[in-house]
């Protein structure tokens, strides 16, 4: 009897455990408007860097 | 849910540092997430009230704590600067929209973290590569460590009511941090930094002691008046106060600290509820903090412009030391509990990025390396604020301009993995959620855009 308990016991941990394991994660293969839309945010990073630096120049004068 | 899980890619079969394994200790990270998810599990069937009620305490925790931290010292701050400023009016109104969106989003990395069971640093860098990797990790841990000096500033202003000195604050704030993050296992871990997070509730007696006139703040629902019109200076003040609201590394922790609970795809209604009821919280603590300067400051003399120094002292003239004091502690608590956070965010997503184990459930011995980094950033964070002239304004800037080009990129990541079907099955985002949750991702790069300019070139914006 205490034998089946044990082993349900065991059964439904490994079960939860396998509820928990991480996805398998492949890199990504994106559309072409996500590819642009990867190209906009590049654009702004680079924008907002450039803004960046002019206003620490302005600021250290 | 059968389909989904026969979709399912095959396991990775390299070592993974967030990988359950059974059967090997006690001290293993994966069994004792296992073992918390049973006992969650056993709460939840059962029948009786106070089981179901218990599963509930249980069960929640991530979403108050990111949402409780959100209203860290700066948000504090902010908000305190903000009704002194402008009264109560238009933020009243405005803080509540912030709050359903802080709900949105966050609401998404829930999801994220049940189903795939990885932080949003390892999303990042597994599906879209080491340079956005790269880029998301450098810029979370450069924002973390500098959102930590502003904290520790927050923890020795709010100490110094108290006559504590700098030095023994900024120790003592380090030693909470570090100790409860090494010492305590996730689930001890968490339920301290909640117990922390409940003395973010001391702004609503304050603004109680405040003896507001309620029908000015029912009244500003109705009108969303703004107050002396649309000028520069409330295009930044509006701009901070979205800033304050949701922030890259609220994403991070969020999903990071989901992970490391061990919630399920069965327990992500109850981790939305936790997450809207952060949510309340947070809008509940800022509106009281509005409410609380927009009745005691607003109107003053040069108010607009009142450090947090001054407004301390004016809310000690006004509501007597008693208030003075609980409004210190409530800066300090701030302080901590979003340090408490942010170190932990910080360690998740380095741990995240190089595969190494990762979990607050490791013993301090066998996870060094995942401690390691958010220590040394709150060590430091806490060195930088007793530098004498240290330049505590130039570094504040740099977290908004830190956050205001992050921001968009953290959220795009963000909505294409909630859609990713691959990845996420039937939790993928619903149409509805898309179009709200692009709106907000175009409101937020509109505003960080702004905020950015406004801050970094003054005369543009």
């Amino acid at each position: 009897m205490s034998e089946m308990v044990e082993n349900e016991a065991s059964a439904s941990a490994h079960a939860r455990s396998e509820a928990m394991q991480p996805v398998a994660l492949e890199r990504a293969m994106p559309s072409r408007l996500i590819r642009v839309v990867f190209w906009g945010l590049r654009v702004y990073i680079l924008a907002m860097v450039v803004a960046v630096v002019i206003g620490f120049m302005r600021g250290a004068r | 849910m059968g389909a989904f899980d026969a979709d399912r890619q095959p396991r990775r079969a390299v070592p993974d540092g967030n990988a359950v394994e059974l059967g090997t200790s006690l001290e293993n990270d994966g069994d004792v997430r296992v073992r918390e998810h049973g006992r969650r599990t056993a709460l939840r069937r059962s029948n009786r009230k106070l089981g179901r009620l218990l599963f509930l305490l249980t069960v929640v925790g991530p979403g108050i704590l990111v949402m409780i931290a959100d209203n860290d010292a700066g948000g504090v701050i902010t908000y305190a600067q903000t009704g002194a400023a402008y009264g109560i009016g238009f933020f009243i109104p405005a803080l509540v929209l912030g709050g359903g969106i802080a709900y949105l989003v966050q609401e998404m990395t829930v999801r994220l973290g049940a189903v795939t069971h990885r932080g949003h640093a390892e999303m990042i860098w597994g599906r879209y590569g080491p340079a956005w990797g790269w880029f998301s990790l450098v810029d979370l841990v450069l924002a973390n460590f500098l959102t930590l000096i502003t904290e520790f500033i927050g923890i020795t202003v709010g100490m110094s009511v108290f006559g504590v000195s700098p030095w023994v604050s900024a120790a003592l704030g380090v030693a909470v941090d570090a100790g409860i993050l090494v010492i305590l296992r996730y689930r001890p871990w968490e339920r301290v930094a909640l117990w922390i997070a409940v003395g973010n509730l001391v702004f609503v007696p304050l603004a109680l002691m405040a003896h507001p006139h309620w029908s000015t703040v029912v009244a500003a629902f109705g009108r969303w008046a703004i107050p002396g019109g649309f000028t520069a200076a409330f295009l930044f003040v509006v701009l901070a106060n979205f800033g304050t609201t949701i922030a890259p590394w609220m994403l991070f922790f969020q999903q990071s600290a989901v992970v490391d609970k061990g919630l399920t795809v069965d327990e992500v209604r109850h981790g939305q509820l936790d997450t809207a009821l952060g949510a309340l919280a947070m809008v509940l603590v800022a509106v009281a903090i509005v409410v609380l300067t927009g009745t005691l400051v607003f109107g003053r003399a040069g108010a607009s412009t009142f450090d947090i120094q001054q407004l301390i002292q004016i809310l000690g003239q006004r509501l007597g030391p008693t208030g003075q004091r609980l409004f210190a502690l409530g800066l300090v608590e701030a302080g901590t509990i979003a340090a408490i956070a942010l170190t932990a965010s910080t360690s998740w997503a380095v741990g995240e990025a190089f595969g190494w184990p990762r979990s607050i459930n490791l013993p301090a011995r066998r996870g060094w390396r995942f401690y390691v980094p958010g220590l040394l950033s709150a060590l430091a964070a806490a060195a930088i604020v007793l530098i004498p002239q240290a330049p505590l304004g130039f570094l504040n800037l740099t977290v908004q301009v830190v956050a205001s080009i992050f921001m968009p990129a953290a959220m795009l990541f963000l909505l294409l993995l909630l859609n990713d079907r691959q990845i996420m099955g039937p939790y993928v985002n619903r149409p509805w959620h898309n179009v709200v949750a692009i709106g907000i991702v175009g409101l937020l790069v509109v505003l960080n855009a702004l905020y950015g300019l406004s801050v970094v070139l003054p005369g543009a914006a």
